[in-house]
């Protein structure tokens, strides 16, 4: 018995070794990724065709965006899906919340905005305002933006706003503040504020040209809106705002300042979202020439606080998962960037 | 017993003929997944070079389409980047295929290029097909590259489809 033991430990001895060297020999073939590559390529040349080609800027413009996506259905593979963003220009509508606002605060915003149907560099663009009770209500999703005219519901909503900001909201405050609003408070916090001392100096542009501040693109609406030339917008001043004792903090967030360093609209960054305060000023007739100049320039600052950003889709859609996105800058008048986001159907 | 091997020792050597049959049975048949792999990551390497060439490159002499057969190289650019010039999508349709084979460099794979507008009508022509070999086969490995450019033309600049499909040897 003792031969058969040891043929048989043999026989198992090599299975095992035949079935361990299977693991050396099994083909280690990588996926090369040529699927992936052989669609980005077609993204991207489908992108920059439809731009030189001047079909892309123009369904941009008209907001055509039952064309604009025939187009990209036309290019692209059956078997993807796709999103269509526009960022850096204003959308087709701007969907303002005045949160907590009686009928005098609406119709005085509507004064303000007045027209709220207007046409930016040939691109038509529109301002709702709908009123909301911020303690009952919720925010309707296709808000962009939350216009408070009360300093103290800032702090009282504290965190709806918050949680607006991080998912790309815009918040606009319309208020003349004091030392006591400003520095550790909400209204600080949020609008990155802090105290200087009063002035009733006239307020002017920072630097309009440097693209990289919102000045600039405040500064661009308003010369659009006001039928001037950016360079022509440089050296306006604005003289009916109230006096402010806002530190312009010697920083890029001021989009109108005074020689002496203070603010009269000021913005900053929250999360995703973005804030402006702005001072208030005499308005007691919209058609004196230095109302309606700031008039303007309260239209102006809603289009940044906006967010500059606009869904082109025939439909809601939520990318999969797994996507990639292909963009391309645009100048057609105003520079913007299209951003395509692809994914495949069946992940 | 001298001259009568051992049964343990006819067991061992069965065993490693075993194993050496098995090591190299097992990287033979792999060799042919890797080979396919190679060939097949090939053919999408040389379709999307052609492709860059045919929409990039104007082809030399710059003005090839006046007289396609001294041309060095064919590219169907205009100049433009993304652009593409009509009348060299034309005078590739009237090429002769071996010639056309020889301008861009290819030896035993062949090469179709369409270009059609992006409803599938053909820019030149009857047929999308602009440069094709006279007998294609489904048999061999082959690989398509899609890739989009302009056509300025009198009427309007139009979106066009370039497909490029390498067909293995």
């Amino acid at each position: 018995m003792k031969g058969f033991a040891k043929i048989f430990e043999a026989i198992v001895a090599s299975i095992v070794l035949l079935a361990s060297l299977t693991f050396f020999f099994t083909p280690n073939v990588q996926r090369s990724g040529w699927d992936r590559a052989s669609l980005q390529i077609l993204v991207e040349d489908a992108l920059e065709s439809a731009y030189l080609n001047g079909t892309l800027e123009r369904y941009v413009k008209t907001d055509n965006t039952t064309q604009l996506n025939m187009l990209f259905s036309a290019m692209l593979p059956k078997t993807v899906d796709f999103s269509i963003e526009v960022s850096g220009i204003p959308g087709k509508t701007i969907n303002i919340v005045c949160v907590d606002c009686n009928q005098a605060n609406m119709d005085d915003l509507s004064a303000i905005l007045d027209p709220r149907d207007f046409s930016y560099k040939m691109k038509n663009t529109s301002i709702r305002i709908e009123p909301l009770v911020l303690a009952t209500q919720n925010i309707p999703e296709s808000t962009n933006m939350l216009f408070f005219f009360d300093k103290t519901k800032i702090s009282a909503y504290q965190t709806k706003i918050n949680d607006f900001l991080n998912a790309s909201g815009g918040v606009f405050l319309f208020a003349n503040l004091d030392a006591g609003d400003v520095g550790n408070t909400s209204v600080g916090n949020t609008f990155g504020l802090v105290w200087g001392d009063i002035t009733n100096l006239p307020g002017r542009f920072g630097n309009v040209y440097d693209a990289s501040l919102p000045g600039h693109f405040v500064a661009r609406y308003y010369a659009n809106i006001s039928t001037r030339h950016l360079q022509d917008v440089q050296s306006e001043t604005f003289t009916a705002f109230l006096p402010t004792g806002i530190s312009g903090q010697n920083d890029q967030r001021n989009v109108v300042r005074t020689d002496n360093d203070r603010a009269y609209v000021r913005t900053n960054e929250v999360g995703q979202g973005r804030t402006v305060w702005f001072q208030d000023y005499a308005r007691s007739d919209h058609d004196n020439q230095f109302t309606k100049q700031i008039d303007n320039l309260t239209k102006a600052s809603i289009m940044w606080a906006s967010g500059e950003r606009s869904k082109l889709d025939m439909i809601k859609k939520t990318p999969a998962p797994v996507n990639f996105k292909s963009s391309i800058f645009v100048y057609d008048g105003d520079n913007y960037i299209i951003e395509l986001t692809i994914w495949r159907i069946f992940f | 017993m001298k001259g009568i091997a051992e049964l343990e020792f006819i067991i061992s050597v069965f065993v490693f003929i075993t194993t050496i049959s098995f090591v190299t049975f097992l990287i033979i048949n792999n060799i042919p997944i890797l080979h396919s792999a190679s060939v097949s990551d090939g053919l999408k390497s040389r379709s999307y070079q052609y492709s860059e060439l045919l929409l990039f490159d104007e082809g030399a002499p710059m003005n090839w389409e006046n007289d396609p057969q001294s041309a060095d190289r064919i590219g169907l650019s205009n100049g433009r980047r993304y652009f593409a010039d009509k009348d060299k999508i034309d005078a590739s349709l009237c090429f002769d295929y071996q010639l056309a084979k020889e301008k861009l460099a290819l030896q035993k794979e062949d090469i179709v290029i369409e270009v059609s507008y992006l409803d599938g009508a053909a820019v030149s022509g009857s047929s999308a097909a602009i440069c094709k070999p006279p007998v294609t086969t489904q048999l061999r490995s082959q690989f398509q590259i899609t890739r989009f450019g302009v056509l300025p033309l009198p009427a309007g600049t139009y979106v066009v489809k370039i497909k490029v499909t390498i067909i293995g040897d």
